[in-house]
């Protein structure tokens, strides 16, 4: 029997060149017999299993792989289509030369081409088996009106359980395109009113849009649960009111808004707020009725024009569990405050991440999180100073790390319970480590796990800082003794595997 | 599943159940190894898996190896449990990718199997249920027809295309777009 493990065409030829040599051995040489025999010892094995386990092969293959299984034989013919997943993605449909990241118009309107016919083509067929998932990632390009109303009309007679719509732009450079954009992206929404309906998740970009456009939207789309907003603008002064009853996830990646208030949004549980435009006397964001939000994320590269955030203004009444504050290598906008200010407002808080924060800043005034929340079980740090890209000169003023420097005293008689894990992503050898580290230790009693890490480098240019990360056993060692010194009960110190970085040579 | 007191424990670790294949083979397996299989598992709690429980489809070949998955796949589970109640937060602790890692490695011996084998076992999968192996063996059939051309495929499992010329221009012109 062939081996499966050895794919190769040429192997696979070479087998059976074998098996013939021995049927003709030992059978006629007869050309019908031996077809025969042939057929036998290697039957189609695949073809002859039920087609719900054909199905489920194919749905693991993506969409046009396993449409192009249709064409192997009558047995093959429809058994793509039973997919209870239907992922339909523009970037499937890429050329041979799918290396480069810019990609031409008319690439981008071939694939965007062959969206729409997938779509039609799978929504088109006359079978009622149901989706539990139609997910469809399209350009907003005119003649992608085609898949709104095809899903439009499928809602109809069909039992689609879920839908998801990531709509890519087509130009993003001006503001005439982001315009353009805006008005293509409502008239959809006007044309598939059913499909919109059913929108359980919605991911747009580059739009320019009215407030009243985004609330028509969000009263529309009554069950989404996901929705994200990539680069949409409503205007330096726009406020968006937001109340859904179902919304779960909601984010807002560098858009232009004057401020966001969440006022009732019973069903949310992850927030995600990137990128703010600065106002110094009103916070970009305000949070009304949100009982069940657990999760937020806050990015922002703070310049001095905007207004420090008092988390326990910020937060008013909501109960985080986890919250994840990134500064971008800049000022940090956020205050520290005395626990008897925030009252029970960070009682439910588990974990805290608080990334690139820059090198000039010293950890200390993290502290205010300890004092303050008392389940807090895991502390992530990410200490970083390389931002990629150059603000333009006349802006360098304004981004001044220095400015407003958080300082923050911490109890020396703190003591914390809870507290297992602290973990530090660019940690060195210096003092403004040792010195937090010996302060995290002292107070939080049960602590298990610290974590060291490397600063890694930097995801788009590579740049890896020289940093002094202790890359030897013995500078490990040594770390090591001086973390137990100030403890007496077990603690377990990772650092990351020797083998990844070379050592310096003794 | 129960596990109350430390001799609850025991007595389920101990529990065995015999599986006859279709040569009539008998295994005997733990209970835990036996109920990977959800078929089997309905078995036990409807009572009647005294006397062995007779497997009409599955030849004791194809039996042995679905046996030595179930095996190491629920030791493997006994001991994800272990892990994460000692220490969730550190999921990417040495121990669990260790551990994770070696599971991987298994399984990809596993597979190394001929092509009938594979075939059988996952009709054998299929027939008992074990989501995990049908899940592994499916995927590895996927994986062999990913980014082949019709043609390849054909070759490579002896498919014979019974389609016409006519046939075939109709699908080609209905599926273009899967193949631009």
């Amino acid at each position: 029997m062939t081996d499966f493990v050895q794919p190769k065409a040429v192997e696979m030829a070479a087998d059976v060149k074998e098996l013939k040599q021995e049927d003709l051995a030992t059978k006629q040489t007869d050309q019908e017999d031996l077809a025969s025999t042939k057929q036998t010892d290697e039957e189609d094995w695949l073809s002859s299993l039920p087609d719900d386990i054909l199905s489920s092969i194919l749905e693991r293959l993506q969409l046009h792989e396993a449409a192009r299984t249709s064409i192997l034989s009558r047995r093959w013919r429809y058994l793509f289509i039973f997919r209870s997943q239907v992922v339909i993605d523009a970037d499937a449909f890429h050329y041979k030369d799918n290396k480069s990241s810019m990609l031409a118009l008319g690439d981008l309107a071939q694939r965007n081409a062959c969206v729409v016919k997938a779509t039609k083509s799978m929504l088109a067929q006359s079978s009622q088996c149901p989706i539990s998932l139609l997910r469809i990632r399209f350009h907003l390009v005119e003649e992608s009106i085609g898949i709104i109303h095809r899903v439009d009309g499928a809602l109809s007679d069909r039992k689609i359980a879920t839908v998801h719509f990531l709509i890519l732009p087509e130009g993003h450079r001006t503001e005439d395109e982001l315009v353009t954009n805006g008005r293509r992206f409502m008239r959809f929404f006007y044309a598939g009113p059913r499909a919109f309906t059913s929108l359980s998740y919605l991911h747009i970009h580059h739009l320019m849009l009215s407030i009243d456009d985004v609330v028509n939207v969000l009263n529309t789309c009554k069950k989404l649960e996901h929705l994200i907003f990539q680069s949409c603008e409503c205007g330096f002064e726009s406020v968006l009111q937001i109340e859904h009853p179902h919304l779960t996830t909601l984010v807002f990646d560098g858009c232009i808004f004057g401020k966001i208030e969440l006022n009732w949004l019973p069903s949310l549980k992850c927030f995600s707020y990137w990128t703010w435009f600065f106002s110094q006397d009103q916070y970009p964001l305000s949070l009304g009725y949100v009982p069940q939000l657990s999760t937020l994320n806050l990015r922002n590269q703070a310049s001095i024009m905007h207004k420090s955030i008092r988390l326990s203004e910020l937060l008013c009444n909501a109960t985080i569990s986890l919250l994840d504050l990134d500064f971008e290598c800049e000022r940090i906008w956020v205050e520290p405050e005395a626990p008897k200010v925030f009252g029970p407002l960070f009682q439910y808080l588990q974990i805290l991440i608080l990334q690139n924060i820059h090198e000039e800043c010293d950890l200390d005034w993290t502290m205010f999180f300890l004092e303050a929340a008392p389940l807090l079980k895991q502390v992530s740090i990410k200490v970083w100073d390389h931002a990629c890209y150059n603000s333009a000169e006349e802006w360098q003023d304004m981004y001044q790390k220095g400015y407003n420097l958080p300082r923050w005293e911490a109890r020396a008689d703190l003591k914390h319970c809870n507290l297992k894990v602290l973990s530090i992503k660019g940690y060195q050898v210096e003092e403004k480590f040792t010195t937090y580290i010996r302060r995290v230790v002292e107070a939080a009693a049960n602590l298990k796990l610290i974590l060291l890490s490397h600063s890694g480098s930097c995801e788009q240019c590579e740049f890896s800082p020289s940093t002094r990360y202790p890359r030897t056993h013995e500078e490990r060692l040594q770390i090591k003794e001086q973390i137990e010194e100030w403890r007496s009960s077990p603690l377990k110190i990772g650092f990351e595997p020797l083998e990844c970085r070379p050592s310096p040579t003794k | 599943m129960a596990s109350a007191g430390s001799g609850d424990e025991k007595a389920a670790a101990a529990a065995m159940i015999t599986l006859i294949s279709s040569d009539n083979e008998k295994f005997e397996v733990t209970e835990a190894t036996a109920t990977l299989s959800q078929t089997i598992r309905h078995m036990i709690e409807d009572g009647c898996t005294d006397g062995g429980v007779p497997l009409p489809n599955v030849t004791s070949k194809i039996l042995a190896r679905v046996i030595e998955y179930c095996k190491k796949h629920a030791t493997a589970a006994a001991g994800e449990e272990g892990s994460s109640s000692s220490f969730s937060d550190a999921a990417f602790l040495e121990v669990d990718r260790a551990f994770l890692e070696e599971l991987e490695e298994f399984d990809d011996a596993f597979l190394e199997v001929d092509r009938a084998t594979l075939f059988d076992l996952i009709l054998a999968a299929n027939y008992l249920d074990i989501k995990g192996l049908l899940n592994l063996t499916c995927q590895k059939v996927a994986d062999s027809v990913k980014g082949k051309t019709p043609e390849q495929i054909r070759e490579m499992y002896n498919i014979v295309n019974d389609l016409t010329p006519e046939e075939e221009a109709e699908i080609r012109r209905e599926t273009q777009w899967a193949f631009e």
